[in-house]
């Protein structure tokens, strides 16, 4: 199967969904009310000269790999970050750890999907007007809004042949949800 | 003096926010980016009395980290703060030693209440 079959497009489509609903989610978290806005052209870029931060995340799962690409201006980065009481913190750090925890929670969600997904750590870019090609039919692209600037993500998945998503139980454990705290 | 905290993540931003708040509560915190440099920090930090870790980390993630304070016959209990919540990978946690799981992100009377049952001050 290559990630332009029915199956993968509708397995990558109910992982945008999800993400989509994650990114929103997350910030929401942080006092940070994040709107998605359709996306006008299948590239992500800020401005041809605007100091950017990407950050890129890979993922695996039985048959599926992919990553995830984090871009913005990092000034708008800078803003969040003196919003959350963070400011001054390394700005590339913190979309790396914004990655992080957004590929975390899509991998909450995936899970009663039957797509569980492990996770790499974080690789960072800066740079000015960073771009960023987009392969049709096996990435997925969202664009978020917010006062002070944009968030632009792009889910790349690849499927294998014979993927298919894992049967689920209501008797499997629910994952963990984010802020959730668990005393052994 | 202090009681002693050790904090394990490759994130600046969250080693950062998590000293915060327990340094707001009176404790010590020492930082290490990753387990092999906890491991490092915490023999010359011998009267750590908590570790705070995340999962996913360059060079050695925490379940390794849990794996080598088990070999140690470490005492020092371990809580996970992590993006992670897959049921699988708790149980492997707690069944390597570590007494809870907090999701990121993290709040933080949840993390400074967990502080205090497994690491009382003055401890």
């Amino acid at each position: 199967m290559n990630s332009s079959s029915p199956i993968a497009n509708s397995v990558l489509e109910m992982m945008r969904d999800h993400l989509e609903a994650a990114t929103v989610e997350m910030f929401a978290d942080f006092e940070i009310p994040v709107e998605s806005v359709p996306v006008s052209r299948p590239v992500t870029s800020l401005g041809p000269d605007a100091p950017s931060i990407a950050a890129i995340i890979g993922y695996v799962g039985v048959g599926v790999r992919g990553a995830l690409v984090m871009v913005a201006l990092e000034r708008t980065i800078g803003g969040w970050l003196s919003r959350m009481g963070s400011e001054g913190a390394d700005i590339g750090d913190a979309l790396g750890e914004f990655s992080n925890m957004l590929l975390g929670r899509l991998k909450t969600r995936l899970l009663p999907e039957g797509l569980t997904i492990q996770l790499a750590t974080p690789t960072i870019a800066s740079g000015n007007g960073i771009r960023l090609s987009m392969p049709p039919n096996r990435s997925a692209s969202l664009v978020f809004e917010e006062g002070i600037g944009s968030l632009r993500l792009r889910l790349d998945a690849t499927f294998d042949p014979d993927f298919k998503l894992a049967e689920t139980s209501e008797r499997d454990a629910p994952p963990a949800q984010a802020g959730e705290a668990i005393l052994f | 003096m202090a009681t002693s905290v050790l904090v394990v993540d490759d994130s600046m931003m969250v080693r950062k926010q998590v000293g915060s708040a327990l340094k707001g509560q009176g404790y010590n915190v020492v930082e290490a980016v990753d387990g092999a440099d906890a491991l490092e920090k915490l023999a010359g930090n011998p009267d750590t009395k908590l570790i705070v870790c995340d999962v996913n980390m360059p060079k050695m993630n925490g379940l390794e980290f849990l794996e080598q304070l088990a070999a140690r016959n470490s005492a020092v209990p371990v809580v996970m703060l992590t993006t992670e919540g897959q049921p699988e990978m708790i149980q492997r946690a707690k069944s390597l030693g570590a007494k809870g799981w907090l999701v990121k992100p993290f709040k933080p009377d949840y993390l400074t209440a967990t502080a205090k049952k497994l690491a009382p001050m003055g401890t």
